[in-house]
């Protein structure tokens, strides 16, 4: 029989990112969409008395309501998601633990192995729930009664046990949400308490006689226990299935309390922002209000405010790469809001981050170009694709943009900074692969950066000037237009959409295939220049679309920064 | 007397409003769903995972993503179907439609 294989991190990773929103999903159906259904089931008396689903039964069984029905789809997909785990589990041990590499096995011992993760992820999750409740019983146990209590598996100390524990199963999903979840649960201050109880063994500021180490002070010499416990609370988060109430406390108590560890705060976001998933549960937690919290109280931490910026950045970064273009329109509203109220910090430090940050978010909302058969059809659904594209990026630039000249009188600084984001979001998100087509090559990148997007926009912020707002913002909104029709014009030839005079698409992996395009892109506003090009099952001219790009800056002058 | 008095209808158009935006959400979220699920399985499990349970996963995760399909079909029409109810309500003069239902 052919084995099977897999690359166990690779189906970690799936199952979890799938988890985190099927999770965040099945909950904003419980809490909004069923008490929507249930009101209006109330009162839709004279009216829409009859909508299958919402108030007659979807199929004339009792009580077959469109909730319940997508809440039973939601737990079959989490349940099938979360099996990829399993099933990534039973690879890793046939490999002696390894994640990264592929690994191949006979199906029937993958069988046996899947049937020993089962219950080996049945034990943990007990074992979980057992020290937590031991931790709500009595935090602060004798000796004695810890070593009575769990039959000689802690070692002696209490809070240095929990916290040898939880690094002892610091991989351990199933152990780890147990345990979070059931402390949430019954006691959500008193996570706040523990983390900081925990924290304080490992910086010192707690001494106390630690069994099997022979040492008071710090347990943490060597930095194991601070990075087990970073994996352990990765692991939490990755996983997608800690509560909310879970995620928020540990989030705050992490990040914002007062009793917080702040020593942890830097490692922190950088362990987390290593993981897309952790990311995005990580921040799904935070409010724009904690992250103006914690960049304010920045000072407190190792590395300070503008450190502190750049890993949330970086973490935000991650956390709008899981493919959820919802997820990623939250975590983008929930940062560009913190920073619309916050220019204590000098963004031209973090330039970079901001970058990374911006061309990832307009990366995940980028949508293919549409195609549809009915020649009306496609008129229209292109109109609107090629107006959100435009729209997609001013509102990406445009809070960022506000942020750094809201920080430096300099011009000519925040010019060459601009410059730098518009060039680095349209390189970065040419570079992906999209829409079912292949990342474009770097020299086909490059020739559209620097024949069209970067001259544009530089000759566009030459007129900045800041006695006058005016110009000052429509420069803006120019430099912005260029990336989005960049954009546009290559999304429509990489999907060969876009139709030359000769009846051929364009070829942007031909010799003249990116020269001839960042040619039409400089022409863009000469009807006469690019005439004969068109999309492809449209009588759009590709002026016409590019108009419709920039339409959606002109037309909104409101959205554009501030002078 | 007949036609003079206005009879006080129960039709709550501020929870025809919310339930048509969440009927609107709840398509978004459902194609959210889908489509990461298609992404995230061609990125991380595409030629990588193969042999018998990869092929065990494949048949339920079609059948699992037809079935989020038909399910943000069905909230479509039942979000069409309020508005409907919502603008009949509203036609016959007996309550007031938000602004914002769509």
């Amino acid at each position: 029989m052919a084995q099977d294989s897999a690359i166990p991190d690779n189906l970690y990773r799936y199952a979890d990112l799938t988890t985190s929103t099927n999770t965040e999903v099945a909950t904003w159906v419980r809490t909004v969409l069923t008490p929507a259904i249930d009101n209006y089931r109330r009162t839709a008396v004279d009216f829409g008395s009859d909508i299958p689903g919402i108030t007659l039964s979807a199929t004339g069984i009792p009580q077959d309501w469109l909730d319940q029905d997508v809440l039973q789809a939601l737990r079959d997909t989490l349940a099938k998601d979360q099996w990829v785990h399993q099933v990534g589990e039973g690879f890793a041990k046939a490999d002696g633990g390894r994640t990264t590499a592929p690994v191949q096995v006979a199906p029937t011992e993958l069988d046996t192995l899947l049937a020993q993760v089962a219950q080996a992820d049945e034990k943990s999750a007990a074992d979980g729930t057992a020290l937590a409740n031991l931790v709500l019983q009595d935090g602060y146990l004798s000796d004695d009664e810890w070593i009575k209590r769990t039959s000689g598996n802690f070692i002696t100390f209490d809070h240095v046990n929990v916290l040898q524990t939880l690094i002892d199963h610091q991989n351990d999903q199933a152990f780890l949400n147990a345990f979070f979840n059931r402390l949430a649960q019954a006691n959500p201050a008193g996570l706040t308490m523990l983390l900081a109880e925990l924290a304080s063994y490992i910086t010192g500021e707690n001494t106390g006689y630690i069994a099997g180490l022979g040492a008071s002070g710090s347990v943490d010499g060597n930095g194991r226990y601070s990075a087990g416990l970073m994996q352990a609370l990765v692991t939490a988060y990755a996983s997608g299935q800690l509560s909310p109430t879970a995620a928020q406390m540990l989030a705050h108590a992490l990040v914002i309390s007062d009793a917080s560890p702040r020593w942890l705060v830097g490692d922190l976001f950088t362990a987390i922002a290593k993981n897309p998933a952790a990311a995005a549960n990580f921040m799904a937690a935070l409010s724009s209000q904690d992250l103006q919290t914690l960049a304010l109280d920045g000072g407190m931490t190792q590395a300070g405010s503008d450190g502190v910026m750049r890993d949330v950045l970086a973490t935000a970064t991650a956390a709008v790469q899981t493919g959820d273009s919802d997820q990623a329109h939250s975590v983008f509203a929930t940062v560009t809001d913190a920073f619309a109220n916050f220019h204590s910090a000098n963004p031209m430090s973090d330039t970079k981050a901001i970058q990374d940050f911006v061309s990832a978010y307009v990366a995940a909302i980028q949508t293919a170009p549409p195609y549809d058969p009915d020649p009306q059809k496609m008129a229209d659904e292109l109109s609107l694709w090629a107006a959100r594209q435009g729209h997609n990026v001013s509102d990406a630039l445009q809070p960022f943009v506000t942020w750094l000249k809201a920080n430096d009188s300099n011009n000519a600084q925040v010019q060459t900074t601009t410059i730098s984001l518009v060039s680095g979001i349209v390189g970065t998100v040419l570079t992906l692969p999209f829409g079912g087509v292949g990342a474009l090559a770097a020299g086909t990148v490059t020739t559209v950066l620097q024949t069209y997007v970067e001259p544009t926009v530089q000759s566009q912020l030459l007129h900045i000037t800041p006695p006058d707002p005016a110009g000052d913002a429509a420069a803006l909104r120019a430099a912005g237009t260029a990336a989005a029709k960049a954009l546009v014009a290559v999304d429509l030839a990489r999907q060969g959409m876009l139709i030359g005079p000769d009846g051929k698409p364009l070829d942007l992996n031909g010799p003249e295939g990116a020269k001839t395009l960042a040619t039409l892109l400089k022409a863009g506003s000469d009807y006469n220049a690019i005439a004969g090009w068109h999309v492809k099952g449209t009588d759009y001219s590709l002026f016409t679309v590019l108009a419709l790009v920039g339409d959606q800056f002109d037309g909104a002058p409101n959205q554009l920064p501030p002078a | 007397m007949l036609g003079l008095t206005m009879v006080a209808l129960q039709y709550d158009a501020a929870a025809a409003g919310a339930l048509s935006r969440a009927l609107a959400q709840l398509v978004e979220k459902l194609d959210a769903l889908a489509t990461q699920r298609a992404t995230l399985d061609k990125r991380y499990l595409a030629g990588t995972w193969t042999g018998k349970h990869r092929d065990d996963f494949a048949l339920a995760w079609t059948r699992q993503q037809r079935t989020l399909a038909d399910l943000a079909q069905s909230a479509r029409t039942a979000k069409s179907k309020v508005d409907k109810a919502t603008a009949d309500a509203a036609a016959a003069a007996r309550v007031t439609v938000p602004p914002n239902v769509r």
